[in-house]
């Protein structure tokens, strides 16, 4: 879920372990950063605006605009002297450290994908190639300012067992409106079983649906 | 309605608690790890329990502790492993059964140790049962809901199979298959809320049934997850999953969930989950091993803890895989952080003793390259590919792993508070697995109890080989003596002879495992083989090999007689005859093709070299033949070819109009094959089919053809690919319409047309649109006729007049009268009159008033 690229550069201390850590995100959505309540506040300059938030608050931040953002993580001394009491060092243990800063790529639109609308052009039967079949799904598009923008390449993945199903549809350009997503899907499936189909935004964040699959 | 619910599953457990189960707990239970066989119901899933910082191992003399807060006062931590006994816990009373710990993150765990008299708990009040039944932290005996032994009613020590500890909560599974929670966790009792944290519960089913038949009820922390002796599998608590596709869901009691399909009998379950931010939200992880060496993972998988190498949360079963595309098929163990809710991670091990680790690397627990970060499956660092991992146990924060002949554990992970048991309490890092700094320890099923190994001695003229095996009696040895399988069991006297009888050669004897567990212990009964006493033997060679015997080198045919004595002293008498032969040799060529082969010497030559066969001269000798193969290669030729899909290639005779790689088969200069390969890629063609209309004066141009008639009309273009796009036109043409109209007019008289005024005779078209919204043309024949003058002169005096065209004229002037000619136009008369001036003269004259006078034939009188 979290796409997130690690580049390390050990310098020996265990907060240098961290060197920079992108988040790419959709128009709309919170960062998805994993954090220990408290532990630090953090510092947005959004397009000349300063913002600062605590732990919850950066939590559910929702950018207004796209781009490159640098966020900057200040320990708060507030958690740390709460905390002086307790094993000193020790208290590193289970906290997720960050790193001085971290940038977010926000992007100029956001895929929101309604799974209640999720059609394919043939029953899916384990057994049968898929490669004559289509899936469908009803999706908004959201873009900034509601200009158009390129929607890349989209994927379906699937998971359970035995199953190899994939499917992709074509880039097209879109502004703010809701559409029909059609994929052509390829692969198939050996097993009776259930199968989670993922649908995959430009960021490879899955909207995830299952269903039982009969074998041919 | 809700009380009597709760008075019938009262009953029926006070009616299961009545029943007694005989003792089942397996001391030393050596089904564990990499040698752990399929039996589900013996795995021994808790020879070593780790917490956060915390471990507990069953040795064979007993169980040891060391790590944060597991002295005696609860509080201390224990540098290095220790016994739980009375020695350490003094206040321990009866014989330890079971142990185990749990723990949520640093400084915060609580040992749980069941024996004869009961269960005892110290630690950090909290961090595994509640304040309200343990409310300090020294290590002493519990006493729940009033029962002093600590464990549920009608339940005593010895029929507790399974004691599961972690965080806040401790799941006993019964011998008679029964689960039990004491958990501060409601949905964790598994009793649909009715309990309390101070108190046990017993687990029921969703169908309001007791959870019955189970041999191991696992899970971590807030969620149960228990297999039953019919492999069903079952799950209870928060955010638990049943892999059917459908989301985390809080079961007050426990719910069957689906088997990842194709599994028919289930080895292990584990179960994990990942809390860093303390939301519950989500945060559980399953997994499944079969009986087939399958792994399967189903749930939370935010740190790829579910080992399908994607970091998309799973809600159906999937495949653990061993890299982003093949599956783990050779599983044998696996161990997940179950003893701490924070950090979900899972370490597995191969039937091959490779050793794997998937999802959380905080502080390097896993032994992965990056600290936290998402980590597929992988191997650990500190642990090469070729090390024989034996067992591995994942704890809160740490990771353990046992190698062969390695009597050290190896530890990666966070070490602080004794966490390593190597007697340091330092806090740093163990970034891999590091099998040179902990302790020794002996966990069952891990470790050879090796025997002793001893041959008795084999004289001259022996016909038994012996080998003494000396180990623990009752201890199943397996063994194999001159590669045969074997096994035996060692008696009470400790020791046993395994000996073979009249053996053919050098006999050898490797214990294979002891009690399962793997063993590398051979020996060697040389020379069993007494020659007689006597050998009369001939020998027959070919020239030029000379023959040594009893250090002298003969080179002659001839009888040679020796009496010598073997180093065991035995007599050996030999009498030599030995026999010498000429030798041939002859020398072949040939050559092949790359792909093809020769057979020479019962063998198919495809490689170019010198091979050699020995074969028997007319003198019975060795002849040698020696073969000299050169071996062409071949060659191949890759093309591509891209056509349409209504166009043909001709390629080895054949007409091919469809994609794929062809081949064909040439003979390059060497005389070999020359392999053309031929891909084909098909680019489609596009039919397009127009309707159109135009009408009967246009003109539709279509690929260079200048169509006016209806009708269907077929072209062929060409598309960026190249390819054809075929257009039928069906081209109706509609009619146009044309009418004539004839007018006559005058000259003077234009017409109005087509917008324009017309007097000049001619034919004048206007284009109009017909009800078809075709051209509707308009054709004016005008004929112009015209119109005629004349003029007439006329002098008249002034004083006379002239009547024109009614008026009566008597000035000068142009006067213009029109008539009508003989065409009807207008025929115009222009009067040009000059009117002269008359003249006056006066005369005077006078006349009598009587008087006439005539002028100008008129009288004239004197005025009056």
């Amino acid at each position: 879920m979290i796409n997130t690229f690690f580049l390390f550069f050990f310098v020996g201390a265990f907060g240098n372990l961290f060197s920079q850590i992108e988040y790419h995100i959709a128009l709309g959505d919170p960062i998805p950063i994993e954090i220990s309540k408290e532990m630090y506040v953090f510092e947005l300059n959004e397009n000349g605006n300063i913002f600062k938030f605590n732990s919850e608050e950066i939590l559910s931040y929702k950018f207004q605009n796209p781009g490159k953002f640098k966020i900057l993580c200040i320990e708060n001394p507030e958690f740390f002297e709460n905390h002086k009491h307790m094993s000193g060092d020790h208290e590193n243990c289970s906290l997720i450290h960050l790193p001085d800063s971290f940038f977010v790529f926000v992007d100029s639109f956001k895929i929101n994908f309604n799974l209640q609308t999720v059609k394919f052009k043939e029953e899916i039967i384990c057994g049968n190639a898929q490669s004559n079949n289509f899936a469908e799904i009803n999706a908004e598009i959201v873009t900034y300012k509601n200009q158009k923008v390129l929607v890349p390449e989209l994927k379906i993945l699937t998971a359970g067992i035995g199953t190899q199903i994939s499917g992709s549809n074509n880039p097209f350009i879109s502004n703010t409106h809701a559409t029909k997503l059609k994929y052509k899907l390829s692969g198939s499936c050996s097993e009776a079983t259930f199968i989670q189909f993922d649908f995959l935004d430009q960021n490879n964040n899955a909207t995830s649906f299952a269903k039982a699959i009969q074998k041919k | 309605m809700h009380k009597k619910k709760n008075v019938i599953f009262f009953l029926i457990a006070l009616i299961f608690s009545l029943k007694s189960f005989s003792q089942c707990i397996v001391t030393c239970n050596q089904n564990v790890g990499v040698f752990s066989n399929n039996n589900a119901a013996s795995i021994a899933y808790d020879n070593m329990i780790s917490s956060f910082h915390s471990s507990v191992v069953a040795e064979e003399f007993g169980y040891k502790v060391w790590g944060e807060n597991v002295m005696a006062n609860g509080t201390t931590h224990s540098l290095f492993p220790r016994f739980i006994d009375t020695i350490n816990f003094p206040t321990l009373k009866g014989k330890v059964l079971l142990a185990s710990i749990g723990s949520n993150s640093i400084t915060n765990a609580q040992l749980v140790v069941l024996t004869s008299d009961g269960l005892f708990v110290g630690g950090i009040v909290g961090a595994v049962i509640s304040i309200g039944i343990k409310s300090n932290t020294a290590f002493n005996k519990i006493t729940v809901n009033g029962k002093t032994d600590g464990l549920p009613f009608g339940i005593s020590p010895d029929s507790v199979k399974m004691l599961f500890v972690s965080h806040g909560t401790i799941l006993i599974t019964t011998c008679g298959g029964r689960v039990f929670s004491l958990s501060q966790f409601s949905h964790m009792r598994g009793d649909n809320l009715i309990g309390n944290e101070n108190q046990w519960s017993q687990v029921f089913q969703s169908n309001g049934q007791p959870l019955t038949n189970v041999i191991a009820a696992r899970g971590n922390t807030y969620f149960g997850y228990a297999l039953k002796n019919d492999n069903t599998i079952w799950t209870w608590g928060w955010q638990t999953r049943l892999g059917d596709g459908t989301l985390a869901l809080d079961r007050a009691r426990a719910t069957q969930m689906v088997l990842p399909a194709g599994v028919t009998a289930v080895k292990m379950i584990q179960a994990t989950s990942q809390i860093i931010s303390g939301s519950v939200s989500n945060a559980t992880t399953y997994y499944l091993l079969d009986n087939q060496n399958r792994l399967f993972g189903l749930g939370r998988n935010n740190v790829g803890q579910v080992g399908d190498h994607t970091n998309t949360d799973r809600n159906v079963w999937v495949r653990v895989k061993q890299n982003a595309t093949t599956d783990l098929n050779n599983t044998a163990w696996i161990s997940a952080n179950e003893h701490d809710p924070i950090f979900a991670n899972l370490a597995i091990l191969s039937t091959n003793s490779q050793a794997r680790t998937v999802g959380s690397n905080s502080r390097f627990m896993i032994a992965r390259n990056l600290n936290n970060g998402i980590n597929h499956t992988g191997f650990p660092n500190g642990i090469a590919s070729s090390d024989t991992i034996l067992f591995c146990e994942v704890g809160g924060h740490t990771s353990a792993f046992v190698k062969i002949n390695t009597p050290r554990y190896g530890y990666t992970g966070h070490h602080v508070n004794g966490s390593i048991g190597n007697n340091s309490g330092l806090d740093n890092e163990i970034t891999s697995v590091n099998f040179v700094i902990p302790p020794v320890i002996s966990i069952c099923g891990t470790v050879c109890d090796t025997p002793k190994l001893y041959k008795l001695p084999f004289n001259c003229g022996d016909s038994i080989a012996k080998f003494v095996i000396k180990g623990r009696s009752n201890n199943l040895v397996k063994f194999k003596i001159n590669g045969v399988n074997d096994s035996i069991i060692i008696p009470t006297s400790d020791s046993v002879i395994i000996q073979l009888i009249n053996p053919a050669s050098d006999v050898s004897l490797q214990i294979l495992s002891v009690n399962n567990v793997f063993c590398n212990i051979s020996l060697n009964i040389r020379d069993t083989v007494k020659l007689s006493s006597r050998l009369d033997t001939t020998v027959i060679l070919c020239k030029g090999f000379p023959f040594i015997f009893n250090n002298i080198s003969h080179t002659l045919s001839g009888n040679y007689n020796y009496k010598l004595i073997n180093y065991l002293g035995c007599d050996s008498f030999i009498s030599l005859n030995l026999i010498y032969k000429d030798t041939s040799s002859i020398q072949i060529f040939d050559t092949i093709c790359r792909g093809g082969s020769v057979f020479f010497n019962n063998q198919n030559l495809t490689n170019s070299g010198i091979y050699k066969d020995t074969l028997t001269n007319r003198l019975g000798c060795d002849s040698f033949i020696y073969f000299r193969l050169i071996v062409n290669d071949t060659s191949r030729k890759d093309t591509t070819r891209t056509i349409c899909k209504n166009e043909s290639v001709f390629f080895n005779n054949q007409i091919i109009n469809s994609a794929g790689i062809f081949k064909d088969t040439l003979v390059n200069s060497k005389g070999c094959d020359s392999f053309v390969y031929l891909t084909i890629i098909v680019n489609d063609t596009i039919s397009n089919i127009i309707f159109d209309t135009i009408c009967s004066n246009q003109i539709y141009l279509m690929g260079g053809q200048m169509i006016s008639v209806s009708g269907i009309y077929k072209d062929t273009l060409k598309r960026s690919s190249g390819c054809d796009s075929f257009v039928t036109l069906h081209l109706f043409v509609k009619d146009t319409t044309k009418k004539d109209s004839f007018l006559i007019t005058c000259k003077n008289q234009p017409i109005l047309f087509n917008g324009m005024s017309r007097n000049i005779s001619g034919i004048y078209r206007d284009t109009l649109v017909n009800s078809k919204g075709c051209d509707s043309f308009l054709y004016l024949h005008l004929t112009v006729n015209d119109t005629t003058k004349k003029d007439s002169f006329r002098i008249i005096c002034k004083n006379q007049f002239v009547v024109f065209n009614g008026q009566t004229l008597n000035t000068t002037g142009i006067y213009k009268d029109t008539l009508i000619n003989s065409q009807s136009c207008d025929s115009f008369m222009y009067l040009h009159l000059t009117v002269n001036d008359t003249t006056k003269k006066d005369s005077f004259l006078t006349i009598c008033v009587n008087n006439l006078i005539f002028f100008m034939s008129i009288i004239a009188r004197k005025k009056q």
